[in-house]
């Protein structure tokens, strides 16, 4: 800046800067073409809106919801299986592993899995054997690095309405948790349910889960839902209302990593050398080796806490909601 | 509310309060396009939300907080995140250029172009207390931060304020 500015237009007068922004964003003012744009918008959004439906926050009718396909579905297994004829249930009690003790059994089994092969339905099933399990498979057998699912588990989330392809077709950004090579970030959002699935597919089901509510925001008509819930080594909470965000992610266990490979248990040292523009928290009077370093774009923020130079824990959060 | 009513309505609130939400966008955007998108989405998320609005604060601060989540959506989008932002002040076709005393111009330029250098949550904040007059408990509101917490980003954004112009600080 300008040696030359007259540091009493500012310093100690608050007026000053109220009376310059009034007066330099007086320029910025809405056209009229803008304005008469919006409230012609505005006016078709009112009369082709519909009676807002309350939303429901109980728990029993969205397991309802889900469970009630899930329960029919079942039902009509179970009624296919029981009629006579659709289903020999001695040809499938003679496992391939036992099967190998009884050629005929082979043969049934073989008759069996060719019939359901050319249906394409259970061409990897649970019910073949492990000699029966093709090499390649067994080497496609996918477990990801962190063991979260097999490949039948992962196949099965992919064939559902949500699969993990889709939840995980956002890229990874900054504000990412991996465990192995999925991810949650603080900039996933969507419905309830798209988050429910979402921390299911990575995170597996909560050990607890609890969840509050708290009055909306100022341009929310209904009120937020806070989510919290845990893990093993690892807390996330949601909130939100019609759309849900992942407010904050919080690690302690080292298994599972921010998108440049830190983790709990890592030394100051790693921290400094991946985030070259971590602050130490600016009200934290403790040394270098005991102190919390944040990392900050954009509201969204990375807290490591370090305990005798290592990281302790790591805390995601955003105020970007 | 009947259409015609529902009508008029919006059209006070465009009116009454359209530049307020369009130079709040600004500040916080730095983009005078992404701003007019917010401005029209503000009142679109004003209109949806009619009913609920509980009145429990000004209509101005209820307008400024959908326009400030809007700005929020915008910032946290992977698409702005992408987006060079300018941190020049946009310029406005009616922008004032009468002949005014060039050197306190220049010197209340230089003022606004340091706010717009200011990291976003001090942008803000600097905006709805001193632009907006805002109280710390409706920024407070809107920002859905602790009063304390803003109270300590106002007082620090005062001081990077002053640092960068030169001044000293904490007045």
């Amino acid at each position: 800046m300008a040696k030359s500015f007259d540091k009493q237009l500012i310093t100690n007068n608050d007026d000053i800067i109220r009376s310059v922004l009034k007066t330099e964003l007086a320029s910025i003012t809405a056209s009229e073409k803008l304005a008469l744009d919006t409230i012609s918008k505005c006016q078709a959004e009112f009369e082709k809106q519909k009676p807002v439906e309350p939303k429901t926050k109980l728990f029993f009718p969205r397991i309802a919801r889900f469970g009630a396909p899930l329960v029919a579905g079942l039902l009509i297994l179970v009624l296919v299986l029981n009629v006579p004829g659709t289903f020999d249930s001695k040809m499938f009690s003679s496992a391939p592993a036992a099967s190998a003790e009884n050629g005929k059994d082979v043969d049934d089994y073989d008759a069996a899995y060719g019939l359901l092969s050319e249906t394409g339905s259970m061409t990897s099933g649970p019910l073949m054997g492990e000699d029966s399990q093709a090499p390649e498979e067994a080497v496609n057998n996918f477990e990801d690095e962190a063991g979260i699912l097999t490949r039948k588990e992962h196949d099965a989330v992919d064939s559902g309405p949500l699969s993990i392809a889709s939840l995980q077709q956002q890229e990874a950004d900054e504000f990412s948790v991996f465990l192995g090579n999925l991810f949650i970030s603080l900039n996933q959002t969507g419905t309830e349910d798209f988050l429910s699935h979402l921390l299911m597919s990575v995170l597996g089901p909560a050990n607890n889960e609890s969840v509050s509510e708290s009055s909306g925001h100022l341009d929310q008509a209904s009120d937020t839902t806070v989510k919290t819930l845990e893990y093993d080594g690892i807390k996330v909470v949601v909130s939100g209302a019609e759309t849900y965000y992942i407010r904050s992610i919080e690690i302690t266990d080292e298994k599972y990593t921010t998108v440049r490979g830190i983790t709990v248990g890592m030394s100051v040292e790693d921290l400094v050398a991946c985030y070259d523009n971590i602050s130490v928290f600016e009200d934290s009077e403790a040394d270098s080796n005991n102190s919390a370093y944040i990392y900050e774009e954009n509201l969204y923020f990375i807290r490591f806490e370090v305990s005798d130079g290592l990281i302790t824990s790591i805390r995601l959060h955003s105020e970007n909601q | 509310m009947t259409p015609s009513e529902m009508n008029s309505e919006i059209t006070r609130l465009v009116e009454q309060y359209g530049d307020d939400v369009l130079r709040i966008a600004t500040v916080i955007l730095r983009s005078k396009e992404l701003a007019e998108d917010v401005y029209q989405e503000t009142f679109l998320r004003a209109v949806r939300s009619f009913s609920g609005f509980r009145k429990e604060s000004s209509e101005k601060t209820w307008l400024i907080s959908i326009a400030v989540n809007i700005c929020r959506d915008y910032m946290r989008s992977a698409w702005k995140r992408r987006v060079v932002v300018t941190e020049d002040f946009p310029t406005y076709a009616n922008e004032i250029t009468t002949e005014e005393i060039v050197e306190k111009k220049s010197e209340r330029q230089q003022l606004v172009k340091a706010i717009m250098k200011l990291p976003d949550k001090y942008r803000e904040i600097i905006h709805l207390f001193y632009y907006q007059e805002l109280g710390v408990k409706e920024i407070a509101k809107i920002l859905k931060l602790p009063g304390g917490t803003v109270k300590s980003r106002l007082f620090k954004a005062r001081s990077l304020l002053y640092d960068m112009i030169g001044g000293e600080a904490n007045g």
